[in-house]
C-alpha cells in the first residue's frame, strides 16, 4: 500500500515537472520575441511578470576564468591615445595582449572581408567601406603586436602567420602597411612572401603604392617578382591613380638604374589620361624628383614620354 | 548623355553669371547679376534658431580651443574660422602649388572646397556662448548632455567614457549648467546625432573625431576634415577618366564652358564623396544624376557654392570686413578659381592669402585646454564625504557633501573619486587624527555644495580637506573607467550564450557566459509593472550594464540583470 503511496507521488512529481519546465520554455520564447522588438511599457511588464516566475532557476556560476579583456582596456579604448605608452607601462601583461590580439586579428580579418565590413554599413547615411572604426581598432591591435614583436622577438613565432597575410589584402589606407611590417619584422617564406606580392593587387592609389615600398627588400629569389609587381601596377591603364602613386614613389623601390628607366617608360602614358587633358607637367616632375632621389642625372623631356598637347 | 546634358546646362549657367574681370578693381573682382544675387543667402546665425541644430553644453572646466561664436564676434569669428581653414587647406593641397607642377587650378578649386564644405555642413558654426542673462539662447539640453539623444551605440559608448565620466564630466547634467552665468557650446547634427562640429564629421566611423582634441579644438577638427575630404579630392582629380560625370573634361582646354564645369563639378563631386563616404563611381556622380537618391542633397549644396564663387552671399562675404587681409584673400581665391572661366586668366593673385598663411591664429587659445586638469585617485569608502575649508569636524567648516549611493559599488566603481593633493596628521588635535586635502571635480553628479563662498571653493586652485580615513587608494590607476569586474551568468532562457544589447535594444554581439568582464557602467530604466493583484501600474527600476563585448570588436553592450546574474567581484 505505502509502495504505491510512493510511486504515485513519484508520477505526480514528474507529471509536475514536466508541465512545468514546458510551460517556461514556452514562455521563454516569448520572452525573447518581446526583449528582441522595441521596448514598451507593457511588453516591460510582461517580462518583468514572466522573468519573476522563472527566477528559481538562476543558473549558478560554474567557474570563474582569471582571464580579463586588457585587449579593450587598454589597446582599443578609446581613452586610450597612445598605444606605447601603454605597452611600456603594462608589459606584465604583454603576452595576455598579445594572445587576444591574434583573436581579435583573425575575427577581424574575416568579417572586414565582408560585404558590410563587420555590420558597419548603413543603408542609408555614411559608410566608406575601406575605412571604418572596426578598420582602426584592427590597426591598433597590429600596431600593438608589432611594438610587443619588435621588443620581444620570440613573440614573432606564436604569430600566425597565415591570417596576418590575409590582411595584406585589405584596403585600408594603414592595414596591409601594418600587417607587412610585423610579417618582416622576423624571417618570412619565400612562399609567404610572394603572398603578400600577390596581395598587392587588391590595393589601390597610393596604399598600393606604399605596400610595395615596404615588400622593397625581397629574398633574392623573388627580386623579380617584386619588380614585376610594380611593373604591373605602373601600366595598369584601367588604375591610373594607382600607377601614378606608384610613379610617384619609384625611388623607394630599390629598382636598378635600367630597370628604373624601364619604370618610367612604362608609365609614360601618364602623361595623357585620356580624358585630353595634358599631364606631362605632373609626369614630368614625378620624373625629375624620382631621379633626383636615386642619384640619377636624367632629363625628362628627353625620354619621348611627353604627349602632345590637346587643345 | 544625359549626366553630360546636364553638366553642360551647369556650365550655361555658370558662364551666364560670370561678369568677366576688372583687373583694376581690387575689393570686388567680379560682380554677379543683380538677378542672381538676391537668391541664396546664408547666415551663421541660422544656426541659433530652435531645432536647427543640437549642441552639447560644455561644463566651464573645460573650454573649446579655439573661436566660440557669440552674437557680438560674429565677425572675428568667421574671420578665425576662414584662417583656419585656408591654413589646413593649404597645408596638404600645396603640393599642386609646387613650381613645376603647373596645376594652380586645382590648388585653387581645392582652397574653393575647402571654403565650401564646412559652409553646407554647418553654416561654419562650432561652438557658440549662451549667456544665462541674455537668455537669447537654451543655456543646455539635457536630452543631448545626458546622451539620451543619442541612437548610434558607437558614438554613445565614446561619449559616456570621456564626455560622462563622472568624476569630472565634460558633458554635466543640465542641473549643473544651468546655474553657470554663460556656457559653451559645440554643435551636433540633429539628423542622425553622429555628425559633430562645424565639419559635421560622423562620430560612427571617426571615433578620432570625437576625441576632445579634435571635437573641442577647432583648428584640429579644420585639420582633421580637410584632410578627408582631400583624400577624396586628390582620388577623383587624379581619375577623372573613371568618373562619368567628369569625363572628357579638360582643365586646359581653351573651351571656356569645359573647364569651368571640370573645376564646379570637382568640387561638388568631391563633397557627394564626403557626405556618402566613398569614392563610387554612384557617389561622386550623384550631383549629375537627378534621379539618384538622395541628389537634393547635392542641389543644396550647389546653393551653397555657387553663394560662394558666384553670388558672393556666402557667410564670409557677410562677416569678412572689406578692409580685412582675410577678405582680400577671399576675393583671390575666388578671383583665382573663376579666372579659369575666362580668358585672360594668367595674372593669379596670392598676396593676401599668403598673409592669411603666416597669420597666427591659435596661439591665443594655447592657454586654454581641453583636456582634464583633475586627476582622480582616491575613492569615498563613505556614504557621505562632509569637504571642508579646514581640518576641523567643526559644522561651520562644511562647505559641501559628496554622495555615494552605493558602497558596494563605490569600492569600484569610477564615479566617486577625488584628487588627493595631500594627507598629514592635526597637530593640534587628537594624535591619530589623520586629515587629508582633496579636490573634487565642481561638476560632478555626486557634489552637493552647502556655500557658493569663495573661500569654500575656488575650482582648480583650492582644495577641500577631509578625514583621510574616509578615501582610499585607487589600486589599478590607468584603468579608472573599466575596472568594476563582474561575472555574469544567463538565466534559464538560453544559458549557453550571452547577448549584448545595443541602446535601442538591438542585439549586437553574444558570447559565452560565465566569463569575468568589465563593466563599465551602470543605468537605471524605469518600466511601468502592473500588480497582479490590485491592478495597479507600479513604477520599479532595473538595472542595465554596459559591458565591453569580449569578442575583440572593440563594442559595448548593454545586458540587463532581468536576463543575467551579475555578481560583481569583491
Amino acid at each position: 500500500m505505502r509502495s504505491w503511496f510512493y510511486i504515485a507521488f513519484i508520477v505526480a512529481v514528474m507529471w509536475f515537472a514536466i508541465s512545468h519546465f514546458s510551460d517556461t520554455s514556452a514562455r521563454t520564447n516569448r520572452i525573447k520575441k518581446l526583449f528582441s522588438s522595441k521596448k514598451t511599457m507593457v511588453a516591460q511588464a510582461y517580462v518583468e511578470q514572466e522573468v519573476k516566475l522563472s527566477a528559481p532557476e538562476i543558473a549558478k556560476p560554474k567557474k570563474q576564468t582569471e582571464e580579463k579583456d586588457v585587449l579593450s582596456e587598454l589597446i582599443l579604448s578609446p581613452e586610450q591615445q597612445d598605444i606605447y605608452t601603454v605597452l611600456d607601462e603594462n608589459k606584465h601583461l604583454w603576452g595576455e595582449i598579445f594572445d587576444q590580439s591574434k583573436g581579435a586579428v583573425s575575427k577581424l580579418g574575416k568579417c572586414l572581408k565582408t560585404l558590410d565590413r563587420c555590420g558597419e554599413r548603413r543603408d542609408n547615411g555614411y559608410f566608406d567601406p575601406n575605412r571604418t572604426s572596426t578598420h582602426a581598432d584592427l590597426n591598433r591591435v597590429l600596431m600593438a603586436m608589432q611594438e610587443i614583436v619588435r621588443q620581444s622577438p620570440s613573440f614573432y613565432n606564436d604569430l600566425n602567420r597565415n591570417e596576418i597575410i590575409g590582411l595584406t589584402e585589405i584596403n585600408n589606407n594603414n592595414t596591409p602597411i601594418l600587417a607587412a611590417q610585423l610579417l618582416l619584422t622576423g624571417d618570412v617564406s619565400d612562399g609567404e612572401f610572394s603572398q603578400m606580392l600577390s596581395n598587392a593587387k587588391s590595393l589601390t592609389g597610393p596604399v598600393r603604392a606604399m605596400y610595395l615600398s615596404v615588400l622593397a627588400n625581397p629574398p633574392a629569389p623573388l627580386k623579380q617578382a617584386h619588380v614585376s609587381a610594380v611593373f604591373a601596377a605602373l601600366a595598369n591603364r584601367n588604375d591610373r591613380y594607382t600607377a601614378m602613386e606608384v610613379q610617384k614613389k619609384l625611388a623607394q623601390y630599390n629598382l636598378t638604374q635600367s630597370q628604373f628607366v624601364a619604370a618610367i617608360k612604362k608609365s609614360c602614358y601618364l602623361s595623357n589620361d585620356g580624358s585630353g587633358e595634358n599631364l606631362w607637367p605632373i609626369v614630368r616632375r614625378n620624373i625629375a624628383v624620382q631621379s633626383q632621389a636615386m642619384g640619377y642625372i636624367l632629363n625628362p623631356d628627353k625620354l619621348g614620354c611627353q604627349a602632345p598637347i590637346v587643345r | 548623355m544625359f549626366s553630360r546634358f546636364i553638366s553642360t546646362v551647369t556650365a550655361i549657367v555658370i558662364g551666364c553669371n560670370i561678369a568677366f574681370a576688372d583687373e583694376n578693381t581690387q575689393a570686388m573682382i567680379l560682380e554677379p547679376s543683380k538677378e542672381a544675387s538676391h537668391h541664396y543667402s546664408f547666415d551663421v546665425a541660422d544656426m541659433l534658431k530652435p531645432g536647427k541644430a543640437g549642441y552639447f553644453a560644455l561644463s566651464p572646466a573645460h573650454k573649446v580651443i579655439g573661436p566660440v561664436y557669440s552674437k557680438e564676434n560674429a565677425s572675428e569669428y568667421i574671420k578665425e574660422i576662414f584662417g583656419l581653414l585656408i591654413q589646413a587647406a593649404d597645408s596638404i593641397a600645396s603640393e599642386y602649388y609646387k613650381v613645376g607642377y603647373d596645376d594652380n587650378v586645382t590648388y585653387w578649386t581645392f582652397l574653393v572646397t575647402a571654403l565650401a564644405i564646412p559652409h553646407h555642413e554647418s553654416k561654419l558654426m562650432h561652438a557658440r556662448l549662451a549667456d544665462r542673462d541674455l537668455k537669447r539662447l537654451p543655456m543646455c539640453s539635457s536630452d543631448y548632455n545626458e546622451l539620451r539623444a543619442i541612437n548610434s551605440s558607437k558614438v554613445l559608448s565614446v561619449l559616456q567614457m570621456i564626455y560622462r565620466e563622472p568624476t569630472d564630466p565634460i558633458l554635466p547634467n543640465c542641473s549643473v549648467i544651468n546655474k553657470e552665468p554663460s556656457v559653451q557650446q559645440v554643435l551636433i547634427s540633429t539628423v542622425n546625432k553622429e555628425d559633430v562640429g562645424f565639419m559635421q564629421l560622423n562620430g560612427r566611423a571617426f571615433r578620432e573625431a570625437l576625441m576632445p582634441d579634435v571635437y573641442l579644438n577647432v583648428n584640429n577638427s579644420a585639420r582633421f576634415g580637410t584632410y578627408h575630404y582631400y583624400d577624396k579630392f586628390r582620388e577623383i582629380r587624379s581619375n577623372f577618366a573613371k568618373y562619368s560625370c567628369m569625363k572628357g573634361l579638360n582643365p586646359y582646354s581653351d573651351h571656356e564652358l569645359t573647364k569651368a564645369s571640370m573645376q564646379f563639378q570637382l568640387v561638388q563631386g568631391t563633397w557627394g564623396s564626403y557626405n556618402i563616404g566613398n569614392t563610387l563611381s554612384a557617389s561622386v556622380c550623384r550631383f549629375s544624376n537627378k534621379a539618384a537618391r538622395n541628389n537634393e542633397y547635392d542641389q543644396d549644396f550647389k546653393k551653397h557654392l555657387e553663394a560662394l564663387v558666384i553670388l558672393n552671399t556666402s557667410i564670409y562675404h557677410k562677416y569678412l570686413p572689406e578692409n580685412s587681409v582675410e577678405r582680400r584673400a577671399l576675393d583671390e581665391i575666388i578671383y583665382n578659381f573663376r579666372s579659369i572661366f575666362t580668358k585672360d586668366s594668367e595674372v593669379e593673385r596670392n598676396e593676401n592669402v599668403q598673409a592669411v598663411l603666416e597669420t597666427d591664429y591659435i596661439s591665443k587659445y594655447s592657454g586654454g585646454s581641453s583636456k582634464t586638469v583633475f586627476t582622480p585617485n582616491y575613492y569615498i569608502n563613505t556614504p557621505t564625504l562632509i569637504l571642508r575649508h579646514a581640518p576641523s569636524f567643526d559644522p561651520q567648516w562644511a562647505c559641501g557633501k559628496a554622495h555615494v549611493s552605493s558602497l558596494k559599488v563605490a569600492k569600484k566603481a569610477p564615479n566617486l573619486h577625488v584628487e588627493k593633493v595631500w594627507d598629514f596628521l592635526n597637530p593640534t588635535t587628537k594624535k591619530h587624527e589623520k586629515w587629508a586635502q582633496v579636490r573634487v571635480s565642481k561638476y560632478a553628479d555626486n557634489i552637493e555644495m552647502t556655500s557658493e563662498e569663495n573661500y569654500c571653493y575656488i575650482y582648480g586652485r583650492d582644495a577641500f580637506f577631509v578625514d583621510a580615513n574616509l578615501i582610499s587608494k585607487v589600486q589599478n590607476k590607468g584603468l579608472t573607467n573599466t575596472d568594476l569586474v563582474g561575472t555574469v551568468t544567463q538565466r534559464p532562457r538560453n544559458p549557453n550564450i550571452l547577448e549584448f544589447y545595443s541602446w535601442d535594444s538591438s542585439i549586437i554581439g553574444q558570447v559565452k557566459p560565465l566569463s569575468k568582464l568589465s563593466i563599465v557602467e551602470m543605468a537605471l530604466q524605469e518600466i511601468k509593472v502592473r500588480d497582479r493583484i490590485s491592478g495597479d501600474l507600479k513604477s520599479r527600476n532595473i538595472k542595465w550594464y554596459k559591458i565591453l563585448i569580449p569578442d575583440g570588436s572593440g563594442r559595448f553592450g548593454w545586458v540587463s540583470e532581468q536576463t543575467f546574474d551579475i555578481v560583481t567581484e569583491k
